[in-house]
């Protein structure tokens, strides 16, 4: 009963990976969701469009009809809201959402028996109109995904801890992924120059590009290697990479670290002008 | 009924303690955490109220009826809290490191040494993933035994905690497989079916027979449009597939 990508029904259903209605312009949008932070109610909206005939027909007529599954397994959170064909636009109370939202809409028929022409299907159906029975799904979108909460809005230097180490050469650093925070272990007296760095106005913005970044760089061949959830570093570093569309694989190091520290080599710039 | 806020740990308190319960296990066992709070970083406010009542009360029995009778307290105490602020690390640290410290010891430390304690206080007192806050925590995951039950069985909760905790393996086969169980119209028909007759529920090749009869049975239906008559009429379709099922074999 769980609906995934690639599910297959013996009868015609509507989705992107199947040909069973070979005229079919099938399209659904969504909007990235809106958050209000004060409540955390969750708005989302978007366009649903069938793009062909018979389908679009049999929506205007309540034969069939639409609905959205909403799901986060994080908050044990799962509904199932009409939504109407072409706009639609739902809401989620505050409080039930956290970490990765997913989103799946359908079509399903909603009277007793439903004739499909046998025009409107793929010839692998057979030559007479095929019945579909009362709540039988019809047609299934792609799944979207989004990230709930606020704990996207964390700058990604807290899951950085610097710390001070006598064994570690003056004017080197070394990194430590075996916590829960990435430890950056530095000589104390150069410990005593990055905090002062770190505490003065744009400071944190010489430093994401000088210290976090190369960190970053070589936290990410870690995290490829092996999956550390019970790490907290590993979770927010996880969940980042799915916020800006960046893949855990090893590869592009320089541009995802890049990515996930918003440019820092950009936040110099805007540092010394701040300076000058 | 006197209500306290609902605190939590900052992050640095709750990393340290992840990364060091070799450290701390005198604590855990015996001496508590009372001189770290004195540091600091413990008593970060939430704008939500608890009553610490019912925590007081907590049984200390491993049996399904303690788990049950506690799930009902820690939702008595916590009622407050929604689904987002109970998957928050830092306030379930907080419970079981100060509030909930006696109990906790009690229930999941006692008799344990070496590793296998160290193991016991990493996975019931921290929750600090979705298996560990729904199914290990010695605090939330009774909160939430109590938030899906409620769900699932909003007239009668405590019936719906009964069936889930008829055995460890039904928990298991429900609760723990939130692909299937998430969906709230399945799930609430599947208690509904156990509730109305409990035969289902006197082997786990039984309930097990079952969940494959619906599995089969439900696939590509939209369970959510039905009306819960409906979803009734096809859960004892099933159920009937399943006694002939075992009656011949």
């Amino acid at each position: 009963m769980k609906l995934k990508g690639d599910t297959r029904f013996p009868y015609p259903v509507l989705a992107s990976f199947t040909d069973d209605y070979p005229s079919a312009q099938f399209s659904l949008d969504v909007e990235p969701a809106r958050e209000v932070p004060d409540t955390g109610e969750v708005a989302i909206q978007g366009v649903l469009r069938p793009g062909e005939q018979f389908l679009d027909n049999a929506l205007a007529e309540e034969k069939l009809a639409c609905g959205l599954y909403v799901t986060c397994e994080h908050t044990y959170f799962s509904e199932f809201l009409p939504i109407s064909p072409g706009s639609w636009k739902v809401s989620v109370g505050g409080g039930n959402l956290r970490g990765v939202v997913k989103l799946r809409a359908i079509i399903y028929v909603a009277v007793d028996a439903l004739s499909v022409p046998a025009g409107s299907i793929h010839e692998e159906f057979g030559e007479q109109d095929f019945p579909l029975r009362k709540y039988s799904l019809a047609g299934v979108s792609d799944e979207f995904e989004f990230e709930a909460g606020l704990d996207k809005l964390v700058p990604m230097e807290s899951v950085f801890r610097l710390e001070s180490a006598s064994s570690v050469e003056n004017g080197l650093f070394r990194v430590g992924t075996d916590t829960q925070a990435i430890v950056i272990q530095v000589h104390p007296s150069l410990y005593e120059s990055l905090n002062r760095v770190r505490n003065s106005g744009h400071g944190r913005q010489i430093l994401l590009s000088s210290l976090y970044l190369p960190c970053l760089i070589e936290v990410l061949d870690v995290a490829s290697r092996e999956k550390s959830d019970h790490l907290r570093w590993y979770r927010a570093i996880e969940s980042r990479c799915r916020q800006v569309g960046v893949e855990l694989n090893g590869k592009d190091l320089l541009r995802k670290a890049q990515l996930l520290l918003d440019g820092p080599v950009g936040k110099v710039h805007e540092a010394l002008e701040a300076l000058s | 009924m006197s209500l306290d806020k609902v605190l939590y740990v900052g992050q640095a308190v709750a990393d340290y303690l992840i990364d060091s319960i070799d450290e701390n296990v005198e604590r855990y066992c015996s001496e508590g955490f009372h001189d770290l709070v004195e540091q600091g970083n413990w008593e970060i406010s939430t704008n939500l109220t608890y009553d610490p009542g019912p925590l007081r009360d907590l049984d200390t029995a491993g049996t399904a009826q303690a788990e049950i009778h506690n799930s009902i307290l820690v939702w008595r105490a916590l009622r407050n809290l929604t689904p987002s602020l109970a998957t928050e690390n830092r306030i379930w640290i907080r419970f079981t490191h100060l509030e909930c410290l006696d109990f906790c010891r009690k229930r999941w430390l006692d008799g344990k040494s070496g590793q296998s304690l160290q193991n016991a206080i990493r996975a019931h007192f921290f929750a600090d993933t979705r298996t560990r806050w729904r199914d290990d925590h010695a605090i939330s995951s009774l909160w939430w035994n109590y938030w899906i039950a409620q769900r699932l069985m909003p007239d009668d909760p405590e019936r719906a905690l009964r069936i889930i905790f008829r055995s460890t393996d039904m928990r298991l086969s429900t609760v723990q497989r939130p692909g299937l169980f998430i969906r709230p119209a399945i799930s609430a028909g599947i208690l509904r079916t156990f509730a109305r007759d409990e035969w289902i529920m006197g082997h786990q090749d039984r309930w097990r027979k079952f969940m494959t009869v619906l599995n089969k049975a439900g696939a590509g239906k939209v369970f959510e449009a039905m009306t819960d008559p409906e979803i009734d009429q096809l859960m004892n379709q099933c159920l009937d597939r399943v006694k002939s099922a075992l009656a011949s074999s």
